[in-house]
């Protein structure tokens, strides 16, 4: 679990594309982990304890639910983790930012956020969407700039 | 709505990192002349007013104002966009405003996801229905993201772009409504479009205004989303080979000279302009453009350019972190 590093987040900028060719709805936003699982986004939200963990998996399902070195699906555990999971991140916007800036990173919402996961999923897509960004490996490359 | 304060937060149009080299002493502002061309047309100043309304039985009067004003300098004027007018053939006198202005250059507008859905039989016709000189196709997909029913298709966009510009009569320009065009965009533009409005971040926001409008729970997060104005003049430049425009937050004459003094060929201002009509209606629009030019010539004065040729000429210095950005861009070269 790592702090994200809010001068790296807030010193770049994203480029603005003026004419995507792509559709919102077309954005995919899944996200393929080096461990074999699929997770239909790369979003998770970070439990306090395994308990609490697997509780949070059953309520909101399809939802990555990540704590230690675990990530929790469906009410289940789906598998050790090797990529790193980055809390401090604010919104789907920033998330996008910490995708950017490492693509093996996994931004984490608090538990306490949990519900907001819908709006920082869309804000997610919108990034992409105004970056022309297709999926999440040409997020990764899409043209930022840095401040300082 | 643009009483709330609709504007960028945390972003400028980074005119202010822009420094022009005086051109020896200063001039007398008689010696200095400030017209500039648009197609082979001479306009008072290198200016032109954005175009900002139509389609509702009270703009005309709006318009109207603004067109009156516009003439009396020959400056440029847009109008909303002609998308009502589109569905609606009967609102088409709201942006008709060349009856009250015969020799205003008058610059039409239509939505970029709505070339989707009009043919260019469609996009003439609307803009002969009131005399367009220009038609300028508006692209906004971060103020379509904010609208709870905006177009979230722009797939297939440039292309269209490039049939209407190849099929109508008119030249056509591209703009952007606030967050700016990126030399990549401008690049994919380069040889289909007459020229670039870059429509910069730096002045209203309008996925701040949809915000507002919609109490969208997605907003905020992209508030200062765009590339400011100066940067953006800067990466179209780099990669367009036609006229740039320069606006996005321009509001003082030195905010002109210095997009002059970057490249662009002339500045577009909407939210002054607006308020000095909403305030004192087409005298008030006539006495902000008549401060504005005068501010540009006493602008030019001091730095000793007696032409917008040698201004456009200028050389210019930028300060951080523009002059970094510019480097990471590949637009300034790395020492």
């Amino acid at each position: 679990m790592k702090r994200v590093d809010r001068s790296m987040i807030d010193g770049i900028q994203f480029v603005h594309c003026a004419i995507p060719d792509l559709a919102l709805k077309d954005t995919d936003t899944k996200y393929k982990l080096n461990e074999g699982v699929t997770l239909p986004h790369p979003i998770a939200v970070n439990a306090a304890s395994e308990e609490s963990a697997l509780e949070l998996s059953r309520s909101i399902s399809d939802t990555p639910i990540a704590f230690d070195k675990s990530i929790f699906i469906n009410g289940k555990l789906s598998c050790s983790l090797k990529s790193s999971y980055l809390v401090g991140v604010r919104d789907g916007v920033e998330a996008a930012k910490a995708i950017r800036l490492d693509s093996k990173a996994i931004p984490c919402m608090d538990a306490s956020e949990a519900q907001d996961l819908d709006i920082w999923i869309t804000q997610l897509r919108i990034a992409m969407f105004l970056t022309n960004s297709a999926n999440l490996h040409e997020l990764g490359n899409a043209p930022i700039y840095k401040m300082k | 709505m643009l009483e709330k304060n609709t504007q960028y937060r945390d972003k400028k149009t980074m005119l202010e990192l822009v420094d022009i080299e005086p051109k020896g002493g200063p001039i007398n502002q008689k010696n200095v002349d400030t017209e500039a061309d648009l197609l082979g047309r001479p306009i008072s100043a290198p200016i032109f007013i954005s175009g900002m309304t139509g389609g509702h039985p009270e703009t005309l009067e709006i318009n109207k104002n603004i067109a009156m004003a516009a003439a009396r300098f020959n400056i440029p004027m847009g109008v909303g966009s002609q998308r009502a007018m589109m569905e609606k053939d009967s609102l088409a006198y709201t942006y008709d405003v060349k009856k009250f202005a015969r020799e205003l250059i008058l610059i039409g507008n239509i939505g970029a996801s709505k070339l989707l859905v009009y043919d260019d039989k469609s996009v003439q016709r609307a803009l002969d229905r009131i005399d367009a000189d220009m038609l300028a196709i508006h692209t906004n997909p971060g103020q379509e993201s904010i609208q709870p029913e905006g177009d979230l298709n722009f797939r297939g966009v440039m292309k269209r772009i490039f049939e209407v510009s190849r099929n109508i009569k008119q030249p056509v320009v591209v703009k952007e409504v606030g967050n700016g065009i990126s030399k990549e965009v401008a690049a994919s533009l380069n040889g289909h479009v007459y020229a670039i409005d870059v429509q910069g971040a730096g002045g209203t926001t309008w996925i701040g205004v949809e915000t507002y409008r919609n109490k969208s729970r997605y907003g905020n997060a992209f508030w200062d989303w765009g590339i400011p104005t100066a940067l953006s003049v800067l990466e179209a430049k780099s990669a367009f080979k036609g006229p740039v425009w320069s606006s996005g937050g321009i509001r003082t004459p030195k905010d002109v000279v210095k997009s002059i003094a970057i490249g662009a060929e002339i500045c577009g201002m909407a939210k002054p302009i607006i308020s000095s009509e909403r305030s004192a209606g087409s005298d008030g629009v006539y006495l902000f453009l008549s401060k504005l030019i005068t501010g540009v010539r006493n602008e030019m004065a001091d730095l000793g350019f007696s032409s917008i040729k040698e201004l456009s000429n200028a050389k210019v210095s930028f300060r951080e972190p523009l002059n970094s950005i510019l480097k990471q861009r590949r637009i300034l070269k790395q020492k």
